[in-house]
């Protein structure tokens, strides 16, 4: 009786530490590709929160964390090019083929390389069979309108094109959102970015109509100011009643984003 | 149990092998669900001049009325002056008073609002795949769960002494697991240019039998075409670079319509002119068909001045296509590839015509660029004299540029109309007008006394005279017809444009004649009866056709011009007192008074 308790808790034991070696086997030769996977989440992650703070007033030290950001983003696009490189098929077996896709093709409209960006989403959004899970796929249509923005911003700032070229990239940026928006599931916090994305587009268009000289190269022989805010309102208006629909779903902080957004663009007064 | 301590260990690998596979994908899930922290797109977020200049044209606009300081600052921005630096700060400022106190008025700053945080605000672009309540992946331990579940019914059906697998239990267990298993989320798009060239291609060929009916030529020809669209899209792309999405979009779509284009035009154009465009050994001849692609993509892609984009309809660009086909099977060497002739004239003509399209109706160009285009081909020689090199001196380009400067020069001081031709009146007078240009380029020699060329002297006539038409008289068709008769009648006799001097006024020929018929018909001394009865747009055009013939006939002196006057106003006359009148009895009157008095009668 005794020798029988003893050889049943021995086989018990066996039977534990089996099935351990075989999970810890298991799981650790086979999950190296999400650990690293998840270090380009992290250094997406960082580089972004150093942007954003640099954009909404808290530059901690603007000139070294946009240094950073640019940084931790090139790390991000190369930890998942490797990946791509070496692991592509266990991602894809894990279902984290898309996700990859989409941090890269965001890092790199980031870092401003806007034409790897466009093949990345392509190469996404074109395998068949490929999982993209809801926030990606927004993500991944929405790159299109957010580079256009960039690109219309960069115009911008360097004063080297014309106003109606510009203007036309804003506006097919608004467009792009739109159709990201639209693909958004409802209820998701992406619908708040994407509308963010767009008020940032909205911004940028006012102040080139506010000062086309500072900002563009040429203007149209028929620029006319009330014109170009009638415009503006007709884009801006739809975009914002979503927007304050969408605040009014955010418990904590969306009073302060509806004020805040609000100064910026002179909404809702400037389109009544 | 088992049957031996190897089958327990293989059962333990086996199970630890599945635990370890499912913590892995619950690992692999929890790493689809993180956070991303998205970044916001380039803007600047401090209000601006913009943001000021919206909100001062709209609800804003109240506080203008009361604060001339703002008022002015206002208007100086609103009409595009340039603001110093201390006055833009002083005109947002304005705005951020007047804004933050509507805020309170609407109850947005209240003072007790939470006020957040850059921290709290990063953390509203954090954003999870999913909602949290709305994962469609079981949690890692409802996963680890389930899988001790299926290693436990792994287990218990190699023991069916412990549990009966075909149990109802057992059954809804592994339907349970296998469940899960089937879910799957899979979806993709194709590529956007590969598939849009493709699109059009399918349909296109499949519009037009004929084009591939014909033999390996033809489809030579399609590959040729396609690939020389393909190099052209990419020589686009490079030079965009990565500085404008919204361009190569532009480019794909256009590609898309040329590629259309061109394949439709084939089954008629091509087809009819084998020799010209399927010399399957002549590498050049094929690639004639690329340099048509290639013409009007460019001319779409790199137009700066006339957002040409938004005037061309596919339609267009079908005629378009047709048109340069039919002038390069014309003249194949010279127009073609290396040559660039195509590519040529649309430039020159967005070029020379923008400014008087713009003023006239832009919409036009096209149908101006298909127009001479196919003028060309009637006689390539002789309206592009320099050997098909210099585009400025293709003659139909000139005449073309000439008449519309005319058409689109605002009235002449003094004059209270001036006849605004509808597009399709224009282009009339302008398919005219080419044609006489073709006839004889004599047309756009300059005058004597070098002021215009014959063809811009004989427009600015009739329109002098037609400016002389008090307001509503006649309709816009009936000054189009002038217009096209002034030409038809100056291409036959150049003297109409010789200056004369009749009594006290001096002009062409041409100029004083149209005068007359303007005052003795349709001026405000005019007789009101007789106005009603000529100025009806057929009899008025017949009344100038009429008596510009007639003084071809009896020569441009100014006795003609008097006597020409003389017969107006006898006809105008019988007309008021009540005679009877028609188009027959005025020839007659006119033929008998000009020619009497030329013959002193």
């Amino acid at each position: 009786m005794e020798n029988k308790s003893r050889r049943v808790a021995r086989i018990k034991n066996k039977l534990f530490l089996f099935v351990l070696l075989g999970v810890i086997l298991s799981f650790s030769a086979c999950v190296s590709h999400i650990q690293q996977l998840r270090e380009a989440q992290n250094q997406f992650n960082m580089a972004a929160t150093m942007e954003n703070q640099i954009k909404l007033g808290n530059p901690r030290s603007a000139i070294v964390s946009a240094g950073e950001a640019t940084v931790s983003y090139r790390i991000a696009v190369k930890i998942i090019s490797d990946l791509l490189e070496k692991n592509r098929s266990e991602l894809q077996k894990d279902r984290l083929l898309g996700n990859a896709y989409t941090i890269k093709a965001m890092a790199e409209w980031r870092l401003g390389e806007y034409d790897s960006a466009m093949k990345t989403v392509s190469t996404a959004l074109g395998q068949l069979g490929l999982e993209i899970f809801p926030r990606d796929r927004v993500l991944l249509q929405a790159l299109r309108g957010l580079i256009k923005n960039d690109q219309a911003f960069a115009h911008m700032m360097e004063k080297d094109y014309p106003y109606t070229d510009i203007k036309n990239l804003l506006v097919d940026s608004l467009h792009n959102l739109d159709s990201a928006l639209a693909t958004a599931p409802k209820g998701s916090r992406i619908r708040l970015y994407i509308l963010l994305s767009e008020l940032a587009v909205l911004k940028n268009w006012a102040d080139l109509r506010g000062e086309p000289g500072t900002y563009s190269e040429s203007l149209p022989a028929d620029f006319d100011k009330i014109t170009e805010i009638n415009e503006w309102c007709n884009s801006a208006k739809p975009v914002w009643k979503n927007f304050v629909e969408e605040c009014k779903k955010v418990p904590e902080g969306g009073d302060s984003l509806l004020r805040d957004w609000g100064r910026r663009l002179g909404m809702p007064e400037s389109c009544n | 149990m088992f049957a031996s301590t190897g089958d327990l260990v293989i059962f333990a690998i086996r199970a630890g092998l599945k635990l370890g596979q499912q913590g892995r994908i619950a690992y692999a899930e929890a790493t689809i669900k993180r956070e991303l922290v998205l970044p916001l797109p380039n803007f600047n977020p401090e209000a601006s001049q913009g943001t000021a200049d919206g909100y001062f044209s709209g609800q804003g606009k109240i506080y203008l009325e009361a604060l001339p300081r703002l008022k002015e600052l206002y208007d100086k921005s609103i009409k595009g002056q340039d603001l110093s630096d201390s006055e833009k700060r002083e005109y947002v400022e304005y705005y951020l008073d007047f804004k933050r106190e509507d805020d309170i008025r609407a109850g947005i700053i209240r003072g007790d609002e939470i006020r957040l945080t850059t921290e709290a605000l990063l953390s509203l672009v954090k954003v999870r795949q999913w909602s949290l309540q709305k994962s469609p992946f079981p949690s890692a331990y409802q996963r680890i769960l389930g899988t001790l579940i299926e290693v436990g019914i792994d287990y218990f059906s190699r023991n069916p002494d412990l549990i009966d697998s075909k149990s109802a239990t057992g059954r809804a267990l592994l339907g349970f697991l296998n469940s899960i298993d089937d879910l799957d989320l899979a979806s993709g798009e194709p590529d956007v240019l590969a598939q849009k060239l493709f699109v059009a291609a399918i349909e296109s060929i499949s519009e037009n039998p004929d084009l591939l009916g014909a033999d390996r030529a033809t489809e030579h020809l399609v590959e040729t075409f396609s690939r020389g669209l393909v190099a052209d899209i990419n020589r686009h792309v490079a030079k965009i670079g990565e500085k404008d999405l919204t361009k190569k979009e532009r480019l794909y779509d256009w590609a898309q319509v040329v590629l259309r284009s061109i394949l439709s035009s084939s089954g008629s154009v091509i087809l009819e002119n084998p020799s010209t465009y399927l010399a399957i050994d002549q590498p050049a001849q094929q690639s004639l068909v690329s340099s048509v692609g290639r013409a009007i993509l460019d001319l779409l892609i790199e137009d700066e001045t006339l957002n040409l984009e938004n005037l061309f309809t596919r339609r267009a660009i079908d005629n378009l296509v047709g048109a340069a086909l039919t002038t390069l099977s014309e003249y194949p060497s010279l127009l073609g590839v290396d040559n660039l002739g195509i590519k040529k004239i649309l430039s020159q003509v967005a070029g020379e015509l923008a400014s008087s399209v713009k003023e006239l109706g832009p919409d036009m160009l096209p149908e101006i660029m298909r127009i001479i285009l196919e003028k060309t081909a009637v006689n390539a020689e002789l309206v592009w004299p320099d050997g098909f090199q210099d585009p400025s001196k293709h003659l139909l380009i000139t005449a073309s540029k000439e008449l519309l400067e005319e058409l689109a020069k605002p009235p002449t001081d003094g004059s209270k109309w001036k006849p605004r031709l509808s597009r399709d009146q224009i282009l009339d007078v302008l398919e005219i007008t080419l044609d006489e240009v073709v006839r004889n380029p004599q047309w756009l020699i300059e005058m004597a006394d070098g002021t215009d060329a014959y063809l811009g002297a004989a427009v600015k006539a009739a329109i002098n005279a037609l400016e002389k038409v008090p307001p509503n008289r006649i309709t816009a068709s009936t000054a189009g017809a002038v217009i096209k008769e002034v030409i038809r009648a100056i291409s036959r006799r150049r003297d109409f444009l010789d200056k004369i001097s009749v009594g006290e006024k001096t002009g062409m020929v041409i100029e004083l004649a149209l005068e007359n018929i303007v005052e003795r018909i349709l001026s405000d001394d005019a007789d009101r009866k007789t106005r009603w009865a000529l100025a009806r747009e057929e009899v008025f055009e017949a009344i100038v056709e009429i008596v510009l013939d007639q003084l071809e006939q009896t020569g441009m002196s100014p006795e003609s011009i008097q006597l020409l006057d003389k017969a107006l106003e006898k006809s105008v006359q019988r007309l008021a007192s009540g005679g009877s009148w028609g188009i027959p009895e005025f020839i007659d009157e006119v033929t008998l008074v000009m020619n009497g008095g030329i013959n002193g009668e």
